[in-house]
């Protein structure tokens, strides 16, 4: 038996598995995120491997107390209580990676969070999140952007603890790659969108932006209405700005400067 | 077949997350994984079936509330679940 454990948005997974040559590939591929010494791990993941069928979709279910995640060759059972998952999978990195996402996912939802499409960024101890779908430019700016430390150029973990929200980098990144693990203070919150101009954003822009960029899969209803919850919060705290990084990226970095 | 709107029992979807906020509806379908905001008398109405009811009782629950003609409140109220029935937001029984 071979394992491995790793801290991703503050929260610490122990993973294992009888294949010991996935865990050394697990162990590489997270390098950034590899903890040692901790006093207790948050949750443990079991990995089985097993040759599953393809085309399944990404779907997150709730069955009794426990959660089934299915996805392209994966297939888990998460006992919420036990803080115990099992998972069936071809060893494989990417199907690893997708599931890992599909699992933070619903259980941000438990740990006061979400995933949110989005570039993040940090500097001198401050985060500023680049929200928005593909395409809209946010790995384009991970490229682009000096000074900063890129958090994720896909998925950024927005966790609050007690008033306070914080975002946190992820080993889910689109092009950019090197992230190192970092937890910062969010400080702005940006929109990225199609339209030239700069324009501030209401509690309601703000609340619908980040909503329609959750990254979430579970179809229990108490678990969107955490999510729901959880969005409100936020947005009462920040109202995001409406930029285009792609056509007036020095205006972006005046904006996060101000 | 389905029900009839103005026949049936009319409730709200079990499915269905939804809170409000300030004075709007947020409801999302976890199945469709869309979002869907409720706004002015939408929100009377979405309160309206907190218990399960008729169509009448719901135009009934709205007039209480609004100075407007019976023939308008119909009119409206028939839209608006008609909405909210091809969004699958409510359900009806017979």
């Amino acid at each position: 038996m071979s394992e491995v454990s790793l801290e991703i948005g503050k929260i610490i997974l122990r993973i294992e598995s009888r294949n010991e040559k996935f865990i050394d590939l697990i162990k590489k591929d997270y390098r950034n995120f590899l903890v040692k010494n901790y006093p207790q791990e948050d949750l443990n993941i079991f990995i089985s491997e097993k040759k599953l069928s393809s085309g399944n979709k990404i779907s997150v279910e709730k069955k009794g107390r426990d959660f089934i995640l299915r996805g392209e060759k994966f297939r888990a059972l998460f006992d919420r209580r036990k803080r115990f998952l099992n998972l069936y999978a071809d060893c494989n990195q990417s199907v690893f990676n997708t599931f890992l996402r599909v699992f933070y996912s619903l259980i941000l939802v438990f740990y006061e969070g979400v995933l949110v499409h989005s570039l993040g960024l940090a500097r001198a101890n401050k985060g500023y999140l680049f929200v928005g779908p593909s395409s809209s430019g946010k790995s384009t700016t991970a490229k682009r952007v000096r000074g900063f430390l890129v958090l994720s150029d896909e998925l950024v973990i927005l966790r609050r603890f007690k008033r306070r929200f914080y975002i946190f980098s992820t080993p889910f990144g689109g092009e950019y790659q090197g992230v190192r693990n970092r937890g910062v203070l969010l400080e702005k919150v940006f929109f990225l969108n199609g339209d030239k101009s700069v324009k501030n954003e209401d509690f309601w822009g703000t609340f619908l932006n980040f909503l329609s960029n959750t990254f979430f899969f579970p179809k229990d209803k108490e678990c969107v209405k955490r999510v729901i919850r959880f969005i409100r919060e936020v947005s009462l705290r920040f109202k995001g700005i409406r930029v285009n990084v792609l056509s007036n990226f020095e205006d972006v970095s005046r904006l996060i400067s101000s | 077949m389905s029900p009839d709107l103005f026949q049936a029992k009319i409730s709200r979807n079990p499915k269905v997350a939804w809170q409000k906020i300030e004075d709007k509806i947020v409801a999302v379908h976890p199945e469709k994984r869309r979002i869907h905001i409720i706004y002015d008398s939408g929100v009377s109405i979405w309160e309206a079936l907190a218990k399960p009811k008729r169509f009448e009782e719901i135009v009934d629950f709205i007039l209480e509330d609004y100075e407007v003609g019976e023939n308008i409140v119909n009119k409206d109220v028939g839209n608006f679940l008609k909405v909210l029935k091809d969004k699958e937001l409510i359900s009806l029984e017979e």
